[in-house]
């Protein structure tokens, strides 16, 4: 493979000379290398101890669930993921369309490179989004399309693998108890207080031991994490039990 | 077949016919005795003639000289563009694919002169020596006399002594002679493409299958592809008319974000609204898919420093124009902020393709200013305010809660626009730590959004 990784490199310049297929292939076969080599492809979310926790931030080529209620920083976080990206088109599909863009440029949402699809139509939305995931030119996608059946998640993963997307899904808690085809699955949710904190639990992680929930407290005045701290795990995390896709 | 007066004539027939003995000019009642089961299919020359010119239309990309001999045959003049194919096979291999693409099958002919060409085309045969004498387009008169003297191939006539020739056979086998060898030239009709790309598709029944019309609708995004390349341009924008057997027909428009001509690409486009529209229980008998405008495409470059850049535009625009075509393009789209201090109306909805408006920079946003992530419509609440006027309790229903209120923002607005002229917004923690956007507006609260 390094041969072929190297030979690659070296033809891409040649590129007036070869077929876009063989470059394309080419290009393909560099992937493979660089997947085959076990480094996992993420996306940071732009809060160092969070991506440290998480093993670099949310993986690429996989589907994320962010479970919250709302107001409860779901979005918050998911939005982050999409701050992260540079020069690169996002999507975000939300049939509910309550997107509210300057909620996301003020985060550092590139609104430019921001693809919305605003469908009420579940079925439409959903077609939209599957459609989106298998997209290799889109890095990220964020969608809050509600009551997805594990064969509509799955076929959701499948694409993103393929695709190599950043597929960010932010479910309501009340689907906890759905299966869980994708990467990475978390729980946000807000702590009373005067200041506002957000736990972030990780409730599963693919190939990767059960972490610690993430404790997030806010900086209002410079509207932006101040402190963060590793809680202990939940006595209740069977509560939140999970099959493994 | 060919109906004139009570006579009904066979055009074309096919191989499975053939064997059967059938062939092309027999009557249909000769044709049944040997075949009872022949199914006739009504010939339609209109439509046989756009269809020709279409072909003739997307052919101009292999030469910018052609010719016709409707509705039998193309000339082209390839002399000067041989050398931008590679070689004359590769040229014919090429134009061949085209039309098969368009399914139409084909025997091409290549020669020094066009009266070669064409006798090699029409008898499918490699050399000229062994076409038959039908295929130099004489007269029934001279056929049946070289019929009669045996001769039965091109070879064979061109052995005749010309000197004898004049006295037995017409002028125009005499004609054809010359022509083949070069000595005199065969004047054609000058194909001139039409400006109005338009691809058609005459289905032999009315149909309401989905499967069928999706299959014309892939038929014609082909025909288009080749059409589009002929001109060197792309698509920008289609009109679809689906001909309906009762009421009116069902048309629909279809709008690309960038010059497209790849058939695949249109096809997606094309299945994609086809599909959106509501078509009722209507039966439709053809089709009809113009383009609206088109744009001059050039052959795409690869981009030695960024492989990926151009593909990446291109599959951007297709995954684009795909979602748009089936969703509508206001489900398609980007948010630009605007000036208006008003939340619901601090940004706009553009459609996605379509470059930034107006405005020089995109106006910068306030990242020192809290923004929730989502807005809905405002929804009335009670809330409780201290001595300063910041919420403390809010009650919504059965819900209530305290509030830690975070610093007011208060937006004044002319009071021309009607609405109150004043705000005041209030970033709100409840007592579960979830994150609120209230807003007062004189004197009554609402909740307008969550972080």
């Amino acid at each position: 493979m390094d041969g072929v990784l190297k030979l690659s490199h070296g033809l891409l310049h040649w590129g007036a000379m070869l077929s876009p297929e063989l470059i394309d292939k080419l290009e393909a076969l560099r992937g493979a290398g660089q997947a085959a080599s076990g480094a996992r492809a993420c996306l940071p979310l732009g809060i160092v101890a969070l991506d440290n926790h998480l093993g670099g931030g949310i993986s690429c080529g996989a589907v994320t669930e962010i479970f919250g209620q709302s107001g409860q920083g779901a979005w918050w976080l998911a939005l982050r993921a999409l701050a992260g990206i540079k020069q690169k088109t996002c999507a975000l599909v939300e049939p509910a369309g309550t997107f509210f863009p300057p909620g996301a440029a003020a985060l550092g949402v590139d609104l430019g490179r921001l693809l919305i699809v605003r469908e009420s139509n579940r079925k439409q939305a959903l077609w939209a989004l599957d459609r989106i995931a298998r997209e290799k030119h889109i890095a990220a996608t964020v969608a809050a399309i509600p009551n997805l059946k594990d064969t509509e998640l799955r076929r959701l993963q499948l694409a993103a693998e393929a695709s190599g997307q950043a597929l960010v899904l932010l479910r309501p808690p009340s689907e906890l108890s759905r299966a869980s085809w994708g990467a990475m699955r978390l729980l946000v949710h807000a702590q009373p207080g005067s200041t506002r904190r957000l736990v972030v639990e990780v409730l599963r992680v693919r190939g990767a031991a059960m972490l610690r929930p993430m404790l997030l407290e806010f900086d209002d005045d410079a509207m932006d994490v101040r402190i963060s701290a590793l809680l202990p795990h939940r006595a209740d995390h069977s509560g939140h039990a999970h099959r493994a896709g | 077949m060919d109906v004139s007066g009570d006579s009904v004539t066979l055009l074309a027939v096919s191989p499975l016919a053939v064997r059967a003995g059938v062939c092309a000019g027999m009557t249909a009642t000769a044709a049944r005795s040997l075949l009872p089961g022949l199914t006739l299919i009504q010939n339609n020359p209109d439509g046989e003639r756009a269809d020709f010119e279409s072909l003739a239309a997307a052919l101009g990309r292999f030469s910018p000289r052609l010719c016709t001999d409707a509705p039998r045959a193309l000339l082209l003049e390839i002399s000067g563009c041989v050398r931008l194919f590679g070689s004359e096979s590769a040229l014919a291999a090429q134009a061949a694919a085209a039309i098969e693409r368009q399914g139409y099958s084909v025997q091409l002919g290549l020669a020094e002169n066009p009266t070669a060409a064409m006798t090699l085309a029409l008898a499918g045969t490699g050399k000229l020596d062994d076409a038959p004498v039908a295929a130099l387009r004489l007269e029934p008169a001279d056929l049946s006399h070289l019929q009669a003297l045996g001769v039965r191939t091109v070879g064979a006539l061109r052995q005749l002594p010309l000197e004898g020739l004049p006295a037995r056979f017409s002028g125009v086998m005499l004609a054809r002679l010359r022509q083949i060898r070069g000595d005199a030239q065969e004047t054609f009709a000058a194909f001139v493409s039409p400006q109005e790309i338009e691809e058609r598709l005459e289905f032999e029944g009315p149909t309401d299958r989905h499967d069928a019309l999706l299959f014309a609708l892939r038929r014609l995004a082909v025909g288009l592809q080749e059409r589009l390349a002929a001109m060197e341009a792309g698509a920008l924008g289609l009109q679809v008319s689906l001909r309906a057997t009762d009421g009116p027909a069902l048309t629909f428009p279809v709008t690309l974000t960038r010059p497209t001509r790849e058939s695949r690409s249109l096809t997606a486009l094309l299945h994609g609204r086809f599909e959106s529209v509501d078509r009722g229980e209507r039966w439709f008998d053809g089709v009809t898919v113009q383009v609206s405008s088109f744009a001059p495409l050039k052959a795409p470059q690869r981009n030695l420093f960024e492989p990926g850049s151009a593909a990446a535009e291109r599959s951007l625009a297709e995954l684009v124009d795909e979602l748009a075509g089936k969703l509508g393009p206001a489900a398609v789209v980007r948010a630009e902020i605007t000036a208006d201090p008003r939340p619901e109306r601090s940004f706009t909805l553009q459609a996605f393709g379509q470059a930034a408006s107006g405005a020089l920079e995109p106006r910068a946003v306030d990242t020192q200013v809290a923004r929730p992530a989502t807005l809905f419509e405002p929804h009335e609440m009670t809330v409780d305010c201290d001595e300063s006027g910041r919420p403390r309790r809010w009650q919504d229903g059965r819900r209530q809660s305290g509030l830690v209120a975070q610093p007011v923002e208060r937006i004044h607005f002319g009071w021309w626009v009607g609405d109150g002229a004043q705000r005041d917004y209030f970033a709100v923690q409840d007592d579960d730590g979830a994150r609120w956007w209230l807003m007062q507006r004189q004197g009554r609260w609402y909740i307008v959004g969550a972080f």
